[in-house]
Formats: C-alpha cells, sequence, structure tokens
C-alpha cells in the first residue's frame, strides 16, 4: 500500500511536470504565433486621453477587442496597441467614455505594403528578380566527372550529351535512373555510375570496371614464348618441354617451352600436346640517356603581369577590355570562377582571368659534376619509366659517355629480373 | 394597521434572510459537489484564477473587469473580491475579455473583500 502511495504520487509529479513544461512551452509558441498574427494583420499603437480608462479597457474587451501593451503615462493617459481591424470599432466606445484616441505609430506588413505601393517599379523589379533567379535555378550549369581513369572524361561527356545532359539544359527534364541505365548499356567499361542532381550541379561519379584477362582453355594445347629478349635467369616449367636453358639468350618470340611432345620411340606416332605451363624469368635491359648540358636555362619573372578579364554568360564568352601582351616570353595562368551559391548552386556566370607573367631567360654555367648529377638522374628517371610493374631490379648503371666534339652523355642502365613467358595456341596466334 | 405593517415589513425581511439563506446553502451544495466530483473550481464556481509566475508575471483569468489603473497600482474586479496589484512599473501585457496578464516588478498583492 505503501509502495503503491508512493507510485502514485511520483506519478502526480511527472505528470505535473509534464503539464508545466508543455505549457510553458506552449505558450511561448502562442506568443511567437500571436505576435506574426499581429505584424500581418497590422496594427497601431494609440495613446488615449480621458478621465475613465478603465471603463474605456473594460468597454473594449467587453466588445471583444483585443488590446496589448497597455501602459500607463503621465496625465491620465494610456498608451495600448490594438489590431488594425479592432481600431476601427474604437471610435463609439471613444465617444461614450469621453476619451480622446491618437494613433502614435503604424505598424504591421498592410502599412509596409503601403509603403511601397508609391515604388511599384521597385516591387516589379523585385519579383521579377526572383522569378529570374527561379528560372536560371531550373537549369543544369555545370557537370563534374569523378571517378575516372581510363576513361576519359570527354567520352563520358558526350554520352551524357547523348542522353540530354548538358550544361543548359533543363533540370526537370533529367531522370537520373534512364540516364544511369542508358550510360551503363553505352559505356561498357564501367562497373557503376551514378548521376545526382545537386542544385544546378550534376554530379557523376563513376567506377570503372575492371576487364578479366583473356582465358585460354587449359585444355588447348599451347606454347610458352617469350614477349621480350634477354638472358634466361631461371627456367621451370609445370607442364610441357624445356626448349631453353639458363644462360641463353633469347629473342622475341622464341619458343620457350614446348607443349608439343613428339613421340621418342615412333616418330610417325601423332605427337602428345599438352597446354604448357611454367615460369620463365630472364634478365632485360633496360636504357635511357640524357645530355650533358652545362648552360642551364632558367625562367626568371620579372614581377610584371597583364591581366586579361573576360566574362562567360551562359555559354558564350565575353572578352572585356582585351589588349595584346606586351611582353616577349610570358607564362600563361587561366583563373576560372564560378558564381556559385553555397556548394550546389552553380550559376551560369563565369569570370576567367588570363594572367601573363612576364619572364626573362637566364643563362647559368655551371661545374661539370652538378652538369652530370642532373643529366644522371634525368637519364635515371627516364629508365625507370620503361620498368614493367612485376621487374625486380638486379643492378642500376650510369656511365658518363664523351663523344669526339666534346658534347656528353649521361647513359643510364637498369637490368632487372623479370617473367618473359607469355602463352600461344599452337597453330595460331595467341 | 401598524402592527400589520410591521408584521408583513418583517415576513419581507424574513424572506431575504430566508432567500440568502437559500443561496449560501446552494453555494455551499455547489462548493461541496465540485470538489465530491473534482470539477474545476474555476469554471463551475466561476472563481478567478491566478497564476504567477516569480514577481513578475501575472495572469488573472475569469476576471470581471479592472477597476483602476494608475502608474503603480492596478485593481481588478473578480467574484472573490477585489485583486489589487501594486509594483514598480507595472503594465498590462495583454487583456482580453477571460484574462489579464500583469507584467512588472510586482511588489504585492491584495484580496479586498
Amino acid at each position: 500500500m505503501v509502495i503503491l502511495c508512493h507510485w502514485n504520487s511520483l506519478g502526480k509529479t511527472i505528470l505535473a511536470l509534464h503539464n508545466s513544461v508543455f505549457q510553458r512551452f506552449s505558450m511561448g509558441v502562442k506568443m511567437l504565433i500571436l505576435r506574426l498574427w499581429n505584424y500581418v494583420k497590422g496594427y497601431v499603437i494609440i495613446i488615449v486621453e480621458g478621465y475613465f480608462l478603465e471603463k474605456f479597457i473594460n468597454i473594449c474587451t467587453h466588445r471583444q477587442l483585443r488590446l496589448w501593451n497597455v501602459k500607463w503615462q503621465k496625465n491620465s493617459r494610456v498608451t495600448m496597441r490594438i489590431c488594425l481591424n479592432d481600431f476601427k470599432m474604437l471610435r463609439p466606445v471613444a465617444k461614450r467614455t469621453h476619451c480622446r484616441v491618437h494613433i502614435i505609430k503604424k505598424r504591421g506588413l498592410p502599412f509596409f505594403l503601403d509603403k511601397y505601393k508609391a515604388r511599384k517599379a521597385f516591387v516589379i523589379g523585385a519579383g521579377f528578380c526572383i522569378v529570374v533567379f527561379f528560372v536560371i535555378s531550373s537549369f543544369v550549369w555545370d557537370i563534374s566527372v569523378s571517378g575516372n581513369n581510363k576513361i576519359s572524361t570527354q567520352v563520358i561527356m558526350e554520352k551524357l550529351c547523348d542522353n540530354g545532359v548538358k550544361v543548359g539544359a533543363l533540370k526537370y527534364s533529367i531522370n537520373p535512373h534512364t540516364v544511369v541505365s542508358n550510360m551503363m548499356l553505352e559505356i561498357n567499361d564501367l562497373s557503376r555510375i551514378s548521376v545526382s542532381l545537386r542544385g544546378t550541379k550534376i554530379i557523376v561519379i563513376v567506377n570503372e570496371r575492371i576487364r578479366p584477362p583473356d582465358l585460354i582453355d587449359r585444355n588447348e594445347p599451347c606454347d610458352l614464348v617469350a614477349a621480350k629478349e634477354g638472358v634466361v635467369y631461371s627456367i621451370v616449367a609445370k607442364q610441357g618441354l624445356e626448349k631453353v636453358k639458363i644462360g641463353d639468350t633469347i629473342t622475341k618470340g622464341q619458343l620457350l617451352v614446348a607443349g608439343t611432345i613428339e613421340n621418342v620411340r615412333d616418330k610417325n606416332a601423332l605427337p602428345f600436346m599438352v597446354h604448357s605451363m611454367g615460369i620463365v624469368k630472364a634478365r632485360t635491359w633496360y636504357e635511357a640517356d640524357s645530355k650533358v648540358e652545362q648552360k642551364l636555362v632558367k625562367e626568371i619573372r620579372t614581377g610584371r603581369k597583364k591581366d586579361n578579364y573576360s566574362l562567360v554568360l551562359f555559354t558564350k564568352k565575353f572578352k572585356l577590355f582585351h589588349s595584346e601582351i606586351p611582353y616577349n616570353n610570358s607564362e600563361h595562368v587561366e583563373v576560372k570562377k564560378k558564381l556559385c551559391i553555397g556548394n550546389n548552386l552553380a550559376l551560369p556566370f563565369e569570370f576567367i582571368t588570363d594572367q601573363y607573367y612576364e619572364y626573362n631567360l637566364e643563362y647559368n654555367d655551371i661545374d661539370i659534376e652538378t652538369a652530370n648529377k642532373i643529366a644522371s638522374e634525368k637519364a635515371l628517371d627516364l629508365a625507370r619509366k620503361q620498368l614493367p610493374k612485376n621487374a625486380e631490379i638486379l643492378k642500376t648503371d650510369v656511365s658518363i659517355l664523351e663523344e669526339e666534339n666534346g658534347a656528353r652523355t649521361a647513359k643510364a642502365i637498369i637490368e632487372c629480373v623479370e617473367d618473359i613467358g607469355a602463352t600461344q595456341k599452337i597453330g595460331g596466334n595467341k | 394597521m401598524a402592527q400589520k405593517l410591521k408584521n408583513a415589513t418583517d415576513s419581507k425581511q424574513g424572506q431575504k434572510e430566508k432567500k440568502n439563506k437559500r443561496d449560501a446553502s446552494k453555494q455551499k451544495l455547489r462548493e461541496k459537489l465540485t470538489e465530491m466530483l473534482e470539477l474545476p473550481k474555476e469554471i463551475v464556481l466561476n472563481m478567478p484564477k491566478l497564476m504567477m509566475l516569480g514577481n513578475g508575471d501575472l495572469i488573472i483569468e475569469n476576471y470581471k473587469g479592472i477597476i483602476e489603473y494608475g502608474q503603480d497600482v492596478v485593481r481588478v474586479n473578480t467574484t472573490s473580491g477585489i485583486i489589487k496589484v501594486k509594483g514598480m512599473e507595472i503594465y498590462i501585457k495583454e487583456i482580453t475579455e477571460e484574462s489579464i496578464m500583469i507584467y512588472g516588478n510586482i511588489m504585492s498583492l491584495e484580496f479586498l473583500g
């Protein structure tokens, strides 16, 4: 029983708490809405003068005229606020109580609108502006493509264009779902594409498909041939006959492991055909050279710069005060700025600044050692670029060669080991 | 004649008293009934409901009318007497037929019979 009582009181407190919080909250909201409503309907601040102010207020409330902010002033005067509609009914009340009513201030939307009735051009301009904004923002003004490595952006753009997604297209005419399915059908190398509309932007995210390697059936007889030339480093045949030994120099296309195994005892019998497999590693060399130059040409900016501005409206480019570039040597940098509201609302206005930086050519003499160093590094870089991915570097060698006329070149040789075996069908090319 | 008149007045007074008594008993019955049924009194008995937040926010519901409105004083008429509110810079924030909201620095609140 005690526990029950306890629970009962607890429940009551919770209920009371809930009620009070709710009441306070609802009061706040009510006040806010009321204030907004007052503003929309319009109200006047009036000053009432007379001896029977209490009577005046009482009669007003009895006639359902809503008053608020009733404040006592000096000399038996009272200021109050009253709705525009209620104010019209105030005259008989004032007459009965012998009070005088003056308007101090008019507030609210009706008075505000009244003010702008005289400024028609302004209102029309503002309306026009809003309409133009809505019209402009219902077109696509920017397309961004990301995630593509092998497929060029241009190809994707062209396909998008075929599907109706282009700069200046109506936003509502684009259905991302159909565009996505069409794009998937038209471009083979895609594993996924997402087209999303964000404001006036279209964001295309692409994932490329990794193609499966061309498979040759295991039952089909084939040979292993050399894909490159080199010197055999190791050879392991899992199936088939080894045709080369370690240390052999091989040329491109040479047979390494044969899939045709002839019958040793009976030469006339049909040979045994297998799908040859194995790993043939060979030493290969990659070379590159670069000239040693003792005269170094440097571009040094003089600090002078010329800016040419142009404006792109929709898809047309307008040049603004363009003039000739007065420099002999200059570097061109293009800076594009797109007018964008927020991240997604791109507008069809673009500002392009073509910056031309003047530079002078400076010839510097450097000593042989540093020149050699620079040239050898360059040669090494060039050589490294030729290396296939799975190659294992054994040795790198750089040498400086001097010709008869005094010109020097740096030669870099990289020796590495790599798998050179390539499967080839017997009786056909690959 | 005079006696008769006196009797008559007596009987009239008696009637009035009786009526008053009946009214009072009626009122008491009503009160008891509302208490028994736990009905909201402010609706059934037409009593004023005062809501005050600290010393600055007084809402009186079910009031009859305002009697006096001065610089620092507001007197409001209700069924349970006149409520006199005194304070500094108080003003009527909102007034409708059923409720009045007094806002400001309220110092005292009095019920005058």
